[in-house]
């Protein structure tokens, strides 16, 4: 290389030169092996750790096995018993409404946050942030207890407030649209910063003068907005609905540390049950006490591919939606 | 203002009810200031949980996994970013493909392959798999890119530096502000790890922390109550807000500088 070439001068690479010398240009994948080697790690777990157990997953599905007794193969029946179990749709139903109360929101919001955010002349920006970024360093499992306390029906804070101001208390944790509004509103407590930050950083790394012209142009604070930020944002816009979407629609932690300790895994009548949740009570994971689930590997697989094929389909979408809204601007 | 009012409501909560007796926090009207009674409630989740071994544990696997990764991660981005060889992109582009491969789908074979290899009821499932990840070479790879200079890579190896030696004394010592805020941000993962955890650990003498304050939230009405429950989640807490106050300005500059300045 041109490096080598021109340090050939000292002593030592001179040595090297000549033992590279002859092979120059047609240089062996061997003499890379340090390289190959750095980066193998990365690979080797992933082949192990990532590939292999998304094969697996395949002949699983493929499986009535409940871990303990010999599997049964039974073919694509349970990807028809799919179609014929009606917690499966419920859950989906559930994750994908509490994704659009939660996860669309938090993120929306945090664009116009940023835009807030970075606006030059505002004062104490870091101490925004910071307020707006603490609720990401704690853990879900918190998260879940705090408003768990919060919303409780009985003796929550949220219904006693109510009481006070003379407004009818609420089912919080045991009506079908609160509970999915409760675990919303963790998504959007614990979110919010993370994507405001994400955002703030993309924004600032627009060109200032871009804004300075527009705001010459006689451009007003929305129309530089979508005209401009939005524009310069999409890579940013594209990475956070990507990576959004994905943690999204795998919610499981929040209903099952909300009603850990409940007899129905997902809340009441499910009304809380993912379809993380409900692969988790199919796998007799610990705590999944639900006596109507008997624990299957099969099926518990399926469910994980309906996951998969869902957050695919919604990943190549999402990205062609925000290229195309993009090219028509 | 009224938004960080609002964000910052469920910590004070958080406060109050981990520091009143649990007779005193179901009364009506609620009670809104913090009380004394932190160390009682806390006593009381040590004296009836596995709460300090939990700590332990929590304390020494984040610690492992950290240096794991930030070791493997930063040793393939300086690679990747720093180096040629045959292959670099398109293994890169593979790299970072696999970031978009949800973890879902895999989580049933995992579970097998962990049984399989008797790693249930050990911390290697925790530790193993995910010691280096797509997204953290891809953060370090920005990283040196960004500030491993090759005018000294190429001075050290005039004066006879070799790979690792190159790495060791030029890479990582540039690429030590992405390694802080790395750092941190896998400490905040890894302690609050929940799904794997809950899965593999068996017994209260492994449990990590989130999966103990599960456990005592779950057992809530046999033995431990509210107040204690708070505390827990409390000290559970407190560890990372400290990191992140010391830390805040790293952090907030670096949230997003491994995964978008590509």
């Amino acid at each position: 290389m041109t490096a080598q070439a021109s340090s050939a001068s000292a002593t030592r690479s001179a040595k090297r030169q000549t033992a590279h010398g002859t092979t120059r240009g047609k240089r062996r994948l061997w003499s890379y092996w340090r390289e190959y080697v750095s980066i193998s790690p990365f690979f080797v777990l992933f082949a192990l750790f990532g590939i292999i157990p998304l094969i697996y997953a395949i002949y699983l599905s493929l499986l009535k096995w409940d871990g303990l007794s010999n599997p049964i193969f039974v073919g694509g029946a349970q990807w028809v018993r799919l179609f014929t179990t009606p917690d499966v749709w419920q859950a989906l139903g559930n994750t994908v409404l509490i994704f659009a109360f939660g996860q669309i929101p938090v993120i929306l919001g945090a664009l116009v946050g940023a835009s807030l955010l970075s606006q030059p002349r505002l004062r104490f920006r870091s101490f925004y942030q910071t307020a707006f970024f603490l609720p990401q360093v704690t853990s879900l499992v918190a998260v879940a207890i705090v408003f768990q306390s919060i919303f409780s029906d009985k003796y929550g804070l949220m219904n006693d407030v109510l009481k006070a101001i003379g407004l009818p208390q609420q089912g919080w944790l045991s009506n079908s649209w609160e509970i999915k509004a409760v675990i919303a509103l963790m998504i959007i407590w614990r979110g919010f910063g993370y994507f405001l930050i994400i955002f703030m950083a993309g924004m600032s790394s627009i060109d200032q003068s871009l804004f300075e012209a527009a705001r010459v142009d006689g451009a007003g604070p929305r129309r530089i907005f979508t005209a401009i930020t939005i524009p310069l944002l999409i890579p940013t816009i594209v990475f956070v609905a990507l990576t959004g979407t994905i943690a999204g629609l795998q919610i499981f932690t929040e209903p099952q540390v909300l009603f850990s300790g409940s007899t129905s895994a997902g809340g009441p009548n499910n009304a809380g049950m993912t379809m993380m949740l409900l692969q988790y009570q199919y796998l007799g994971g610990v705590g999944s006490a639900d006596i109507s689930v008997q624990p299957d590997l099969g099926f518990a697989s399926v469910i994980g591919w309906v996951i998969f094929i869902l957050l695919v389909v919604i990943a190549v979408a999402n990205n062609r939606l925000l290229r195309n809204s993009w090219r028509e601007n | 203002m009224l938004g960080v009012l609002i964000f910052a409501f469920p910590f004070y909560w958080l406060i109050v009810m981990a520091t009143t007796a649990t007779a005193d926090i179901f009364t009506s009207p609620p009670r809104l200031i913090p009380g004394l009674e932190f160390f009682a409630n806390f006593a009381k989740v040590l004296n009836e949980s596995a709460f300090a071994t939990a700590f332990v544990n929590s304390l020494w696997l984040t610690t492992t996994i950290t240096v794991i990764q930030l070791f493997f991660t930063s040793l393939a981005g300086f690679v990747f970013a720093k180096k040629r060889f045959p292959g670099r992109n398109k293994l890169f582009a593979v790299l970072l493909a696999t970031l978009i491969i949800p973890t879902g789908v895999s989580i049933v074979p995992s579970y097998q392959i962990y049984a399989d290899l008797g790693w249930i009821n050990t911390f290697l499932p925790l530790i193993v798999p995910g010691a280096v990840t797509a997204f953290g070479v891809f953060w370090m790879r920005q990283a040196a890119e960004a500030s491993v200079s090759t005018e000294l890579i190429d001075a050290a190896r005039m004066d006879g530096a070799g790979f690792m030696r190159t790495f060791w004394s030029i890479g990582l010592p540039a690429m030590r502000p992405s390694l802080v805020a790395f750092g941190i941000f896998q400490v905040m993962w890894a302690w609050n790890d929940y799904l794997w955890p809950l899965l593999v650990l068996g017994s209260p003498s492994e449990f990590t922390l989130p999966v103990a304050l599960q456990q005592l939230l779950s057992n809530l009405s046999e033995s431990t109550d509210y107040s204690a429950v708070m505390a827990g989640t409390l000290v559970a807490t407190l560890p990372l807000i400290i990191v992140f106050f010391i830390l805040r300005r790293t952090i907030l500059e670096n949230v997003s500088a491994g995964a978008l300045k590509g």
